[in-house]
């Protein structure tokens, strides 16, 4: 249902999509534009025929680029689907893993944790976590922590 | 910034748990180091080698807004000059004293090039390793970390 809304948005501001696709294709090829250093070129599409991947290269991502400039509102509304399909990404592939917790309370005391054959005393106490720079792998690192109330975040947007 | 608030959104994390700000990390960072000034327990810093002009400032607001005992963690490419910079930089705006300071050359090389192949090859692997790495920063634990710098007593 995310995937046909973004299609759907894509469609109406005259954004050329490949004829086949899969929902990974479909998140990768439309959110680069949006973070560009964290979505792979389109020759690393593996889901795309060549063909797919020329399109999306020369037509997708540059008529998404164009959109920034001609139609603001647009492009806002594209970057909300596509985040909300990388949302659901995060969801299916257990990356951040839970979607319920219990109790939003600061865990304290001490643990104990092996690392690289050592042992290390761990007391739990963060609480505020700022992210400089913080995009779509950073985010999907906080999830958990997040969720289970270890810290909150302010993730900082690069310029 | 519209993309990462449909992550969140979809994820129903609520915005006062995470907040997503824009407008440059020098500006931003400048900003809430006057709001946390002394609370924030850790400080994330990757890719700071893309950083250019913005890295003196953005590091020297990271120790305003760092408590005592609060962590600094600062990602780069450990094989060029600009680990030599930062740590210099570092050293030399630290106004408070330095209770560990760790580079993990050895660890580097080997996640260095895991991490690039898979931020170009498995999406999914590549979101659970930087998960890992956000853990580990957490819990002090400094296994494929650049360098990571505990705030003491000033």
């Amino acid at each position: 249902m995310i995937a046909q809304q973004l299609v759907s948005r894509l469609e109406q501001a005259h954004i050329p999509l490949p004829d086949h696709y899969t929902q990974s294709a479909l998140m990768q090829a439309v959110a680069q534009p949006y973070l560009p250093e964290e979505f792979p070129p389109a020759d690393f599409l593996s889901d795309l025929t060549p063909a797919g991947r020329n399109m999306v290269a020369r037509e997708t991502r540059p008529a998404i680029k164009k959109l920034f400039h001609t139609d603001p509102d647009s492009a806002l509304a594209i970057g909300n689907s596509v985040g909300k399909l990388c949302g659901e990404f995060v969801l299916s592939g257990n990356i951040g893993g839970d979607t319920t917790f219990e109790s939003r309370a600061i865990p304290g005391g001490l643990r104990f944790v092996m690392a690289e054959g050592a042992s290390f005393e761990l007391p739990i106490e963060a609480g505020i976590v700022v992210d400089y720079g913080m995009g779509y792998n950073g985010l999907s690192a906080h999830v958990n922590p997040t969720k289970r109330g270890t810290y909150m975040v302010f993730g900082v947007q690069k310029d | 910034m519209a993309v990462l608030d449909g992550v969140r959104e979809k994820l129903s994390i609520p915005e006062e748990d995470m907040t997503i700000l824009d407008g440059g990390v020098k500006q931003v960072s400048k900003e809430l180091s006057e709001d946390l000034k002394g609370e924030v327990d850790l400080v994330v810093s990757s890719r700071v080698h893309a950083a250019d002009k913005d890295l003196a400032p953005a590091i020297h607001n990271a120790y305003t807004m760092l408590r005592d005992g609060g962590v600094l963690l600062i990602r780069a490419p450990i094989s060029t000059p600009i680990i030599k910079l930062l740590v210099e930089l570092v050293i030399s705006r630290c106004t408070m004293h330095l209770e560990q300071v760790l580079l993990r050359k050895r660890f580097y090389s080997t996640r260095h090039s895991r991490l690039t192949a898979l931020a170009t090859q498995n999406l999914a692997a590549q979101l659970r390793f930087a998960n890992r790495l956000i853990d580990y920063a957490l819990y002090r634990l400094h296994v494929g970390l650049d360098i990571m710098i505990q705030l003491g007593r000033c």
